[in-house]
């Protein structure tokens, strides 16, 4: 029954017109036109309505048939209001008009019936069909919109990859940081822990060492006085009376004199204490600093202009520099202030340029660079001396890290450096320019890190 | 769009009764059914699979006769309404001459009116036609029940669009050929405009109107 392949069904609009070769199928027509005319005495043909024969396929045409077709022997085929086939019954020229109009009248009700049910199918067939098809395209274009933004997920994964591998190195970094910056705190707070309990002997110890010069003081013309006088007896050619044992005591007692080398002594005295007390002066100054370094001064930020900042510190320094080294300055115009606190930072440059100037060579020159750079300050402190090994650059930052003489510095200077600098939010670095010497890169957020 | 068979002297026309589900679109066509005169109107077909409404949609032929021999067959379709039945609406929808909306009058149905409405729209412009010039006519069906949209607030709702509106109470056959009428005379001055459809095969708007008018309310 089914005569199309499923594309024309899908492909055809279900609503379309349809015609006599639609509606009646010949294998259909055939099982029907058996039954009809089996009693061998009637034959239907079925004709397009323009005369020609539709089935059976070769029957004669009506017009050029040699029997005049008898009365009621054709009806018309109708379908939706419209005449689309003429009905034949044709043979048994004797059959009388009303049995002929009866078996015409029953096939066309046949016929119609088979058409209607094959239109409904058609109908039905096509719709559905075309249902399918949209559905069909549908889910096409839903599966390329999902082919699409799955596309668009990987590369949101990629680019997610990335951006996390990104972040945990920055992570990485801060933590590193961190943790660098927490030893240091760690040794700081220890080193100011120790520096108050260096305090307190460190107090008896200057007030007894000043008591003793005074004492030494007092001491040593006595003894001078005292060694005059047994010398005196000892010289003596006649014992005083009755005490003959007093040129023997004399005696031993500037043997005594003798074997420590009271002379030296009485010089050497005053010399040590005098050393001693400079010793604990140097602890006291050390001891202060710590103490600073632990509890940092509480002052109020105002904007500052670097510049000027700069040009009073070496100001400072100028009698340490004094024609041995000279500086040269590079300063940006119209440099944005930065919040800070002015005598931290000055002396943070200071620390800075005190360890240049130390570092360069006599007739050495020393280089002040002043840049912005974003929403931050820069300041570049170079000198021609020995730079600094790489290994290096992250220790001169710690506490007590020296390479200078015992006594020439204490190692703390660009540790307070590092605290003020870290304290308004920037960063300093230590750079080996190709040429040589050393340059100190120090950034400040120009909000003071708020 | 319809188109002329100058061959067999034949034109077809598509009318579709579009609107949510049950606003009384097939009650439309079968109450036209039983106004007809049955030379002019054919069988009235619905096609429904039991259990499966995805083919639900209604049938009704009929047809207008030149005196110069042309015939012009008016097929009435509808519509299924359901929200899920999308694609079938929209193969019904392909090729339509006009459509009737059929809108629930009900103030519950509100809301599925005005999806109804913007899924016709949306339809139209996937199957191709131009929303902005299709025939269309709008119907505010059930005007007998209680708890109905004042007609004032239709009228002033729908009629900034310019759209023919008419009330109807489908079930008492009123209103059914007013709308009948309406959508006929709408898509016959298209058709006239786009195809000469009264210069080529001698259509008259009164043939239009006499086989509305031939209803009797």
């Amino acid at each position: 029954m089914v005569t199309e392949t499923e594309h024309t069904l899908a492909t055809e609009a279900f609503d379309r017109e349809y015609g006599l070769t639609d509606l009646l199928d010949p294998k259909r027509l055939a099982v029907v036109f058996r039954q009809v005319e089996a009693g061998g005495l009637l034959r239907l043909v079925i004709c397009h309505p323009d005369g020609k024969p539709y089935f059976p396929k070769g029957a004669p045409a009506s017009s050029s048939s040699t029997d005049e077709l008898p009365q009621g022997a054709t009806l018309p085929l109708r379908h939706e209001l419209e005449t689309v086939g003429i009905l034949q019954v044709r043979g048994a020229a004797d059959l009388a008009p009303e049995a002929r109009r009866s078996v015409a009248g029953f096939a066309r009700a046949v016929l119609e019936g088979l058409m209607m049910e094959r239109y409904r199918y058609l109908m039905s067939a096509r719709l559905h069909g075309e249902v399918v098809e949209d559905s069909y395209l549908r889910l096409q274009q839903k599966a390329e919109a999902l082919a699409k933004s799955e596309a668009r997920y990987k590369g949101l994964a990629a680019r997610l990859e990335k951006e996390v591998a990104r972040q945990a190195e920055e992570i990485r970094e801060t933590q590193a940081r961190l943790m660098e910056r927490a030893q240091l705190a760690a040794i700081g707070q220890l080193a100011a822990g120790m520096a108050h309990e260096i305090n307190n002997p460190m107090g008896f110890i200057s007030s007894n060492l000043n008591t003793l010069e005074q004492y030494t003081r007092e001491l040593a013309p006595l003894l001078t006085d005292a060694r005059r006088f047994w010398r005196f007896i000892e010289g003596c050619p006649a014992p005083l009376e009755g005490r003959d044992d007093v040129g023997r005591q004399a005696a031993a007692l500037e043997e005594a004199a003798c074997r420590i080398d009271l002379d030296y002594l009485l010089v050497d005295l005053p010399e040590l204490l005098r050393e001693s007390r400079e010793g604990s002066e140097r602890i006291r100054t050390i001891v202060a600093n710590l103490k600073s370094f632990a509890q940092p001064g509480i002052e109020t930020r105002t904007t500052l202009d670097l510049n000027r900042c700069l040009e009073a510190t070496l100001q400072v320094l100028s009698p340490n520099m004094a024609g041995r080294v000279t500086a040269a300055c590079r300063l940006a115009d119209a440099l944005p202030e930065v919040l800070g606190s002015e005598s931290q930072l000055n002396q943070a440059f200071m620390n800075v340029i005190l360890n240049a100037v130390q570092a360069s060579p006599a007739g050495g020159e020393i280089r002040l660079h002043t840049v912005r750079s974003g929403d931050a300050v820069e300041v570049q402190i170079a000198d021609d001396g020995p730079g600094i090994p790489e290994a290096h650059h992250n220790r001169v930052f710690e506490p007590f890290y020296t390479t200078r003489e015992v006594g020439d510095g204490c190692g703390l200077g660009l540790t307070l450096t590092y605290n003020t600098i870290q304290q308004h939010g920037g960063t300093i670095r230590i750079q080996n320019p190709p040429a040589g010497g050393t340059t100190v890169v120090i950034r400040l957020p120009i909000d003071g890190g708020r | 769009m319809a188109e002329i068979d100058i061959d067999r002297k034949k034109v077809v026309v598509k009318i579709v009764y579009y609107g949510p589900a049950l606003s009384g679109k097939t009650t439309n066509l079968m109450q036209l059914h039983g106004l007809l005169d049955p030379t002019s109107c054919g069988e009235f077909m619905s096609f429904e699979t039991k259990g499966d409404r995805t083919l639900f949609f209604d049938l009704l032929p009929m047809m207008i006769r030149t005196p110069q021999g042309f015939s012009a067959k008016i097929k009435l379709f509808t519509v299924p309404g359901q929200v899920a039945h999308d694609a079938t609406r929209k193969a019904v929808l392909s090729r339509a001459d006009g459509v009737v909306f059929v809108a629930d009058s009900q103030e519950s149905q509100a809301l599925n009116n005005f999806e109804s409405f913007s899924n016709l729209e949306a339809n139209a412009g996937r199957v191709g036609l131009d929303f902005a010039r299709l025939p269309l006519v709008i119907q505010f069906n059930k005007r007998d029940l209680p708890d109905i949209v004042s007609e004032d607030q239709v009228q002033q709702r729908w009629r900034p669009s310019g759209l023919p509106l008419i009330f109807a109470a489908a079930l008492q056959g009123k209103g059914v050929r007013d709308t009948f009428a309406a959508i006929l005379n709408a898509t016959f001055r298209h058709l006239e405009d786009q195809m000469q459809l009264g210069r080529r095969c001698g259509f008259t708007e009164t043939l239009f109107r006499e086989l509305a008018g031939n209803l009797a309310e």
